[in-house]
């Protein structure tokens, strides 16, 4: 069940097994399985219970509604903007869909250079197969792609890059494009209409719009979490607590740890916060002859990962090539330009395609935290992360030609235009410096590291914590490197290991 | 010595004031989040905040004061390149979206203003503040901000970027001309087929986490 916050009108406190902290991919899976075993489970949302209903198809609307800080949250220097879903669901709600397996030779070095063992693909595979079932995984067909996913594919085709057509989760897709702005027709497999309600058909409680602050810790253990509500009968913030045996932290990799800090819980190897990874996004736009309406449609219907390099012994580099669109405010803020120069190019908005770069980055920034404010996301791009985000404009430059663009606007402040194929040297020259071009991240991860080693680690192969029993991560928060490709499986697929790890030692945690 | 922007190298007065500036940035508060994240909010701190030299606006405002009114519609049609005339059903629009918004991010978005409509005498020596300049001065002028080699002013600009696009472009009005078919909603005939659960009182959630 879920709770109406409209109701309450004083402190609460509760108790269960479990307490889950967030309600994404990772932690509406942690509540399903753990409340399917017959565990008490209360979940705790930051943000608010809104549904279909309520995705009414604007960006003025929705973008305050459903994203944290309105989805602009930025790094310190302003290098990125990190954009984050605040609702029961989570990110997954407004997400593109993309189902993408962590792909092998990441989790072979995470198993190797971590000392994961039970991270190797075929020990994942059956948690990746089961969440995959349950959210409807399947493949986007080539019918299903919307002309800008076409112009990557043909792009792409002509110069021999490889690429394929990915999983989502959609079912009955109408091709409305407004996945970002959450489902009005409850196609997608979001957490909301999968695991959410099957975690509280099984009898977990779903508190929303509650702020956990603190874990409470006894005696090096879990006991429970401590908050506020941010939304009750009569306006005032009540306290809310829940007392339980085990906890989980799946609130994201930039809450997860601010919560961890903020209850001063131990930190032996100062590795709260550090090795985060962003997944930079870079769009660029193509002007074509033809009518592209890049937002209607399911916007990222093809992946490019010809320029993707992953080997078991290293952290690999590269990037993926994925289609992308946005509605016109978005358009509008992500378009280069001033003035008559960025009104004519909105007038070509019907006519533009655009494709997203998504960095697999070795670039490591950190949280810094204060008492009274969330951390500050400090990261800057590397020189390797540098090299590779040229590179990525070049291609992204050279498939848009191929497919037989007319332009190239590169993502940069001021109007940066390529009239031609070759034309390269503009990119070079610019290069990549904060906030210029303008850096999107959706995808948080790292700061509370997955590890065999607790000197480098803070939680363990299931993602226990080393240093506070019963307190569990699961988020992509524990990924110890970037995962390469979008997150959501690889998140779900650990949640669901560490729920499994929990329920069959139920006698260690529940006695 | 360090550029403001390209082509201007920067006085003894502006390089104290720039680091006197980068001390209160340094402060977690200012480097943190928001909206756009703006570097300058320290500066707009120390700024006059007054509205008494500002015409009077003819509809209620909800948040803005008649000077930040001023301030973000000249920037908003100058950015956007639209019509003098657009500005006022922008700056309304805005208003109505920052009242709403957490008061942080309201904040934030004041100081920005105040930082916009005073940088000129700090990045461009000019005697009038932002709104007293001419159009052609407005758009030189917001243009060292978009073109800055300091990070801090860039992303000023994007966050002015984005309060005009969002003024301007969620509007229904703006649509037509560029291309934009609008929402599906109220006009093409999907449904869910999903039901969702309905909240419940505390004292259900209460009773199902009674001890069995």
């Amino acid at each position: 069940m879920i709770l109406d916050t409209g109701t309450v009108d004083g402190d609460v406190a509760l108790e269960s097994d479990v307490c889950v902290v967030g309600s994404g991919a990772g932690g509406a899976v942690v509540a399903r399985e753990l409340a399917e075993a017959g565990r008490s489970v209360v979940m705790v949302e930051d943000g608010p219970y809104v549904t279909s209903r309520d995705f009414v198809q604007r960006e003025e609307v929705m973008y305050p509604r459903i994203y944290r800080e309105g989805g602009t949250i930025a790094t310190a220097e302003y290098a990125v903007l990190v954009t984050q879903g605040r609702l029961v669901g989570g990110s997954t709600v407004p997400s593109f869909c993309l189902c993408i397996r962590p792909p092998r030779a990441i989790l072979a070095y995470w198993a190797r250079a971590f000392d994961l063992p039970g991270l190797a693909f075929e020990a994942l595979a059956p948690h990746l197969r089961r969440v995959e079932k349950q959210i409807g995984a399947r493949r986007i067909t080539p019918e299903q792609v919307n002309p800008n996913g076409g112009k990557l594919i043909l792009g792409s085709e002509e110069l021999g890059y490889r690429g394929y057509l990915p999983f989502h989760n959609r079912r009955g897709c109408v091709d409305s494009g407004y996945c970002a702005l959450g489902c009005t027709y409850d196609r997608k497999g979001d957490m909301l209409t999968t695991f959410v309600p099957a975690a509280s058909k099984a009898g977990a409680v779903i508190v929303p719009d509650c702020e956990i602050r603190t874990i409470a810790t006894r005696d090096g253990h879990a006991v429970g979490v401590d908050g506020l509500f941010n939304r009750t009968r009569t306006g005032q913030r009540y306290s809310f607590k829940v007392r339980s045996k085990v906890v989980v932290l799946a609130a994201g990799a930039i809450n997860s740890p601010r919560i961890w800090r903020a209850s001063q819980l131990p930190d032996p190897g100062d590795e709260v916060g550090r090795n985060l990874h962003l997944q930079p996004h870079v769009v660029v736009s193509a002007l074509y002859p033809e009518t592209i309406t890049g937002w209607r449609g399911i916007p990222q219907g093809y992946v490019v990962d010809e320029f993707l390099r992953l080997d078991e012994h290293s952290a690999g580099r590269g990037y993926l090539l994925i289609p992308t669109s946005g509605f016109p405010v978005t358009a509008a803020s992500v378009l280069p330009g001033y003035g008559a120069q960025h009104r004519e190019l909105m007038t070509l908005y019907p006519r533009l395609g655009a494709i997203g770069i998504f960095l697999h980055d070795h670039t490591r920034g950190r949280l810094e935290f204060s008492d009274d404010a969330p951390p500050t996301v400090s990261y800057r791009l590397g020189t390797m992360d540098s090299e590779q985000l040229v590179d990525a404009l070049v291609r992204a430059s050279d498939i848009s030609f191929a497919a037989g663009a007319e332009k190239v606007f590169l993502p940069y402040n001021d109007v940066v235009t390529i009239g031609h194929r070759g034309a390269y040297q503009a990119i070079h020259e610019r290069g990549v410096r904060p906030n210029d071009p303008l850096f999107l991240s959706f995808q948080p991860q790292g700061t509370l590291r997955m590890g065999g080693d607790p000197r480098h680690a803070v939680v363990d192969g299931v993602g226990e914590a080393y240093t506070v029993r019963n307190l569990f991560v699961a988020d992509a928060s524990v990924f110890p490197t970037s995962v390469a490709v979008p997150a959501q499986l690889a998140v779900m697929a650990l949640a669901s290991r560490t729920a499994q790890h929990i329920v069959a030692s139920a006698a260690q945690y529940f006695a | 010595m360090r550029p403001l922007h390209a082509g201007r190298a920067v006085t003894r007065d502006e390089a104290g004031a720039l680091r006197a500036l980068e001390i209160g940035l340094s402060r977690r508060e200012l480097l943190r989040t928001g909206f756009g994240g703006m570097l300058l909010l320290a500066f707009g701190a120390v700024l006059p905040s007054g509205c008494q030299t500002y015409s009077p606006i003819a509809r209620p405002l909800k948040f803005l004061s008649r000077k930040e009114f001023a301030v973000v519609t000249r920037a908003a049609v100058r950015i956007l390149g639209l019509p003098d005339d657009r500005g006022d059903e922008i700056g309304g629009f805005i208003d109505n979206l920052l009242a709403d918004l957490p008061p942080r991010t309201q904040r934030q978005a004041r100081l920005m203003l105040r930082v916009v409509e005073h940088g000129t005498h700090l990045f461009d020596l000019k005697p009038k503040r932002f709104t007293r300049l001419s159009p052609a001065e407005q758009d030189t002028y917001l243009q060292g901000w978009m073109e800055s080699s300091l990070g801090a002013r860039r992303i000023v600009f994007r966050a002015l970027k984005t309060l005009a696009a969002l003024g301007y472009y969620a509007q229904p009005s703006s649509w037509e001309a560029v291309g934009y078919d609008g929402p599906w909603l109220g006009r093409v005939d999907v449904a869910s087929d999903f039901t969702h659960e309905e909240p419940v009182s505390l004292a259900t959630v209460r009773a199902r986490l009674a001890p069995r």
